[in-house]
């Protein structure tokens, strides 16, 4: 007896009503025509614009070419990295407001040591409108001409970014969140 | 047809590492998608599972280590994508009002690449109410027909606990369809 035979043998024990629908239903999605065709175009497109874009701004390639932090900032300009800068970037300008507010500049390990991973997550979470680019640009974290790339971005959108945000915050640790502020 | 080897040869080669991977997605897409648009249910969902997981495998098909079968691999991919997706989609349906009013009866409907019957639809429903592990294991046994080997090695599961769950999962299946006849 082969595979399928045993498991329809098993299925028919356990269920024949179970049994007796999968005999007698065909499949009930199916897909655009000529989908398959196209999909191997498809995924191969889409491997060969992230690896050029990789391969054009890539951290190693650009250290090579100038060695600079520059370099770096343009690499976390790029559309894949730009999500992750932006929640850094958010956390400290978070972290320069919550010691502003607190009347105060201690270092970071101080300040932090009152608040609870959670509270920091769950703040920069409820306040993250707060963070406008203004902001980010009055405490001098971007400059104008990097605003003006980050605004360029064409291929995120609000709801993809909020929800990488939201993965970001739940993935930190609290030592990660300390380096990051 | 072109063996896993085959395959994996020309992969291994950068000139003809392309080759390779258009045999790949020839030999698998089919399977991997249905097993993905089984678990998201519609076509633009899994079309967006399925190029990730395809570009995921191109990225890492370096770290196949060959101690399992290559479908089994690939499939491991494809599970745990489509579980991620699921997750992602159930963070944004909890926070947005119009889509809690949704349900997966409604999306059927909407959905111009579902020609199930009734009795489909209701049985996509009761795999809906399904926990994670015996949803995933009723579709690969019921709809795939693979073996509990191979679904042990997707699932990095024991074979007895996967009978265990698709014993489960059938009952609670049968019981949902019978409640509405």
């Amino acid at each position: 007896m082969n595979e399928k035979d045993k498991i329809r043998e098993e299925l028919e024990g356990l269920s024949p009503l179970l049994s007796k629908i999968k005999e007698e239903s065909g499949h009930p999605f199916r897909t655009p025509e000529g989908y398959f065709q196209g999909l191997p175009d498809d995924v191969l497109r889409r491997i060969r614009a992230e690896e050029g874009l990789v391969r054009r701004s890539g951290p190693a390639q650009l250290k090579e070419r100038d060695g600079g932090i520059g370099a770096w900032l343009q690499w976390l300009l790029m559309p894949r990295q730009a999500a992750g800068l932006a929640l850094a970037l958010l956390l400290a300008v978070g972290g320069a407001y919550l010691f502003r507010t607190q009347g105060g500049a201690p270092g970071a390990p101080d300040a932090l040591a009152g608040i609870s991973e959670e509270e920091a997550k769950e703040y920069v979470s409820e306040n993250i409108g707060e963070f406008g680019l203004e902001l980010m640009l009055e405490a001098s974290v971007v400059s104008a001409e990097d605003i003006s790339e980050i605004e360029m971005l064409p291929e995120i959108g609000q709801e993809d970014l909020d929800i990488y945000l939201e993965d970001l915050i739940e993935d930190l640790s609290l030592e990660e969140l300390e380096e990051l502020l | 047809m072109t063996t896993d080897e085959q395959i994996l040869a020309l992969l291994e080669k950068p000139q003809t590492s392309e080759r390779g991977f258009r045999l790949l997605m020839e030999k698998y897409q089919e399977r991997l998608y249905w097993h993905i648009r089984r678990l998201v249910c519609e076509h633009e969902d899994a079309n967006d599972v399925i190029q990730d997981c395809f570009v995921k495998v191109y990225r890492n098909i370096h770290n196949f280590e060959r101690k399992s079968k290559l479908y089994t691999w690939l499939y491991r991919i494809a599970t745990n994508e489509a579980i991620t997706f699921l997750k992602k989609k159930q963070r944004r349906s909890t926070a947005s009002i119009d889509e809690e009013e949704g349900g997966l009866a409604n999306q059927l409907q909407a959905d111009v690449y579902f020609d199930g019957d009734e009795m489909q639809s209701r049985l996509l429903q009761a795999l809906d109410e399904l926990p994670e592990k015996q949803r995933l294991v009723f579709n690969m046994r019921y709809f795939e027909e693979l073996s509990y080997k191979d679904i042990s090695e997707v699932l990095d599961t024991s074979v007895g606990a996967l009978k265990a769950s698709y014993h489960h999962a059938v009952k609670k299946i049968e019981v949902f369809l019978k409640a509405g006849l």
